[in-house]
């Protein structure tokens, strides 16, 4: 199989190919068994998120969902039960009360961020063993404005980069856990990256002592 | 009579044998878990193998091409994102016999691996403080199935508490290698999913393959395992409260000048989940409101701490509840 039918099958399972692909691609796929081999492969994408039995894959049926567009993914969004909680409005609480609040929730709401101001340490251990949504509170939060926000959200996501980096050698899972952190290196800008590089260049010069001993090695 | 009392004597032994059996059954059935877990753990480092990666949260998927492997000694690994923009993450040069404590907690036992003798000092604690797996974490056989063309075993991996996910691992029959892992939450429900499409596992890999094939690449570093003891020192952090099972797995203290990154960054694990902790010197700027944020089952949640010594912003992020990660950050003190 060559490299561009590779990628025929992948935009296709996409649902990205155009008509043409997707009739060159059937009638290959009708009498070439490594092809079509690869093709049941590339559809368990498709299962994989549907939670079907990957066994019972039903080849024309994906095919027909990848010209139909439909969409791959119907597992259903657990980040916005998260936010919803911020719209429950709180006992005794205006958190409509200006404009600069309103907008820092609804940017909150899109970034799926629950803030915690004016949340005290001791309310956060007494309330611990209680469902999340029994501490969240939404309040003071007339000091953040959206810019802000979002900054805080970039910078969080750095932390979270950082975390993966030390979570691949620590579960036993090789570099799996680099994937999770894919959706948001979108987000953070080109410099912030060359940034990074650049930083853990010189962190595995400098601090690790293990890197050292390797390339003492080389 | 003789033969009578013999025959008592044979059904006796084989009642007490049948049920010392099915006694028996879990136990064991937990060991072999473990030992694959443990094949997993070594499988994922020292096999070479090549394959596509698909990983799916809630509300999308990604494709990867992974590339592993080992090179007189040395590990080798490429991260090649196949969607979306293209990224890619190298990591070289990692020792194979450099073993961090994480992986200690899903292996067998320290001392029947020939390559752990380089296992600094620190590390060797861990092992017989957390060797204990199946203290937190329940271990258990079920029926693989076909992954990537290949035959697997799976091992469910149930949580004994709320304050982690419960995980599905399918593992290559052949070399142990992970071909799918779901992490679940308390009601069965997948969370996310990484799952090989292709795999090759056991063929020579040349170094080229190894090479950056985009400018943007980012180098991956890791944390020294032994600076605990100074970041105690030096702070004074005290963490009020961890899950059961996890222990400080690394840990770093930042050059002290500003904007050099986080004052301090520990990490702990329980061998498959991992979380980390930073402290930041905010010194009065607070551009970062308290927050929490879940990204898929990755939980962040950002407080401020006001001590004598200064005003410190705490990040505690984890692939656990965000419950878990909220909890730890608040019982973060400093004395």
């Amino acid at each position: 199989m060559n490299d561009r039918t590779k990628e025929s099958l992948s935009a296709l399972v996409d649902g990205e190919a155009d008509e043409l692909e997707v009739r060159r691609l059937l009638n290959q796929v009708e009498d070439d068994d490594e092809l079509r081999e690869s093709w049941k492969r590339y559809q368990m994408i498709g299962s994989l998120m549907r939670d079907e039995p990957t066994a019972s894959v039903d080849l024309s049926k994906g095919i027909m969902q990848a010209i139909e567009g439909e969409p791959m993914d119907e597992v259903p969004a657990h980040r916005d039960e998260l936010v919803v909680d911020l719209n429950e409005k709180k006992s005794g609480f205006n958190w409509l009360g200006s404009a600069a609040v309103a907008a820092s929730v609804t940017i909150a709401v899109l970034l799926g961020v629950r803030l915690n101001n004016g949340l005290q340490q001791q309310e956060l251990v007494a309330e611990v063993e209680k469902p999340v949504e029994a501490v969240q509170q939404v309040a003071a939060t007339n000091e953040v404005d959206p810019v802000q926000l979002e900054e805080a959200q970039h910078k969080l996501q750095q932390y979270v980069l950082q975390h993966a980096e030390n979570a691949a050698l620590n579960t036993g899972r090789g570099m799996m856990p680099f994937a999770r952190v894919a959706s948001f290196e979108d987000d953070a800008s080109q410099e912030e990256t060359d940034a990074e590089i650049e930083e853990s260049k010189t962190e595995q010069q400098g601090t690790l002592t293990e890197q050292k001993a390797t390339d003492a090695q080389q | 009579m003789l033969s009578s009392n013999t025959r008592t004597g044979l059904i006796t032994l084989l009642l007490a044998l049948l049920s010392s059996i099915s006694l028996a059954a879990p136990a064991s059935q937990s060991f072999d878990a473990r030992s694959w877990l443990d094949r997993m753990s070594h499988a994922f480092k020292e096999q070479n193998y090549r394959g596509v990666l698909i990983y799916g949260g809630n509300q999308r998927w990604e494709t990867l091409q992974i590339t592993h492997g080992v090179m007189d000694g040395v590990e080798y690994e490429r991260l090649l994102h196949l969607t979306g923009e293209p990224r890619e993450v190298i990591r070289k040069g990692h020792d194979i016999t450099c073993i961090h404590p994480g992986e200690h907690v899903i292996r067998l036992s320290n001392h029947q691996n020939p390559l752990s003798h380089r296992v600094g000092k620190g590390v060797e604690g861990f092992v017989h403080q957390t060797s204990d797996i199946d203290a937190y974490y329940q271990l258990q056989l079920a029926d693989g199935e076909r992954i990537a063309g290949r035959d697997t075993q799976q091992v469910l991996v149930s949580p004994t508490d709320k304050y982690r996910y419960g995980y599905k691992l399918w593992l290559d029959s052949d070399t142990g290698l992970l071909l799918r892992s779901d992490l679940v939450d308390a009601q069965g429900r997948a969370l996310e999913r990484f799952q090989f499409a292709d795999v090759e596992i056991g063929n020579a890999i040349p170094a080229a393959d190894f090479e950056p094939q985009s400018e943007g690449h980012r180098v991956a570093a890791h944390l020294a395992k032994d600076e605990m003891k100074e970041v105690k020192h030096r702070q004074n952090w005290q963490l009020g409260w961890l899950p059961r099972g996890f222990m400080a797995a690394a840990s770093q203290v930042e050059n002290l000048e500003k904007g050099k990154g986080a004052l301090a960054t520990l990490m702990y694990t329980d061998g498959l989940a991992a979380i980390t902790l930073f402290i930041d010197d905010v010194d009065g700027e607070t551009n970062m409101p308290a927050m929490s944020q879940q990204w898929g089952v990755t939980a962040a949640v950002v407080r401020y701490l006001e001590t004598d010594g200064g005003d410190y912003r705490i990040t505690v992020v984890g692939e656990v509840p965000l419950m878990t990660v909220e909890k730890i950050a608040a019982s973060v003190m400093s004395q």
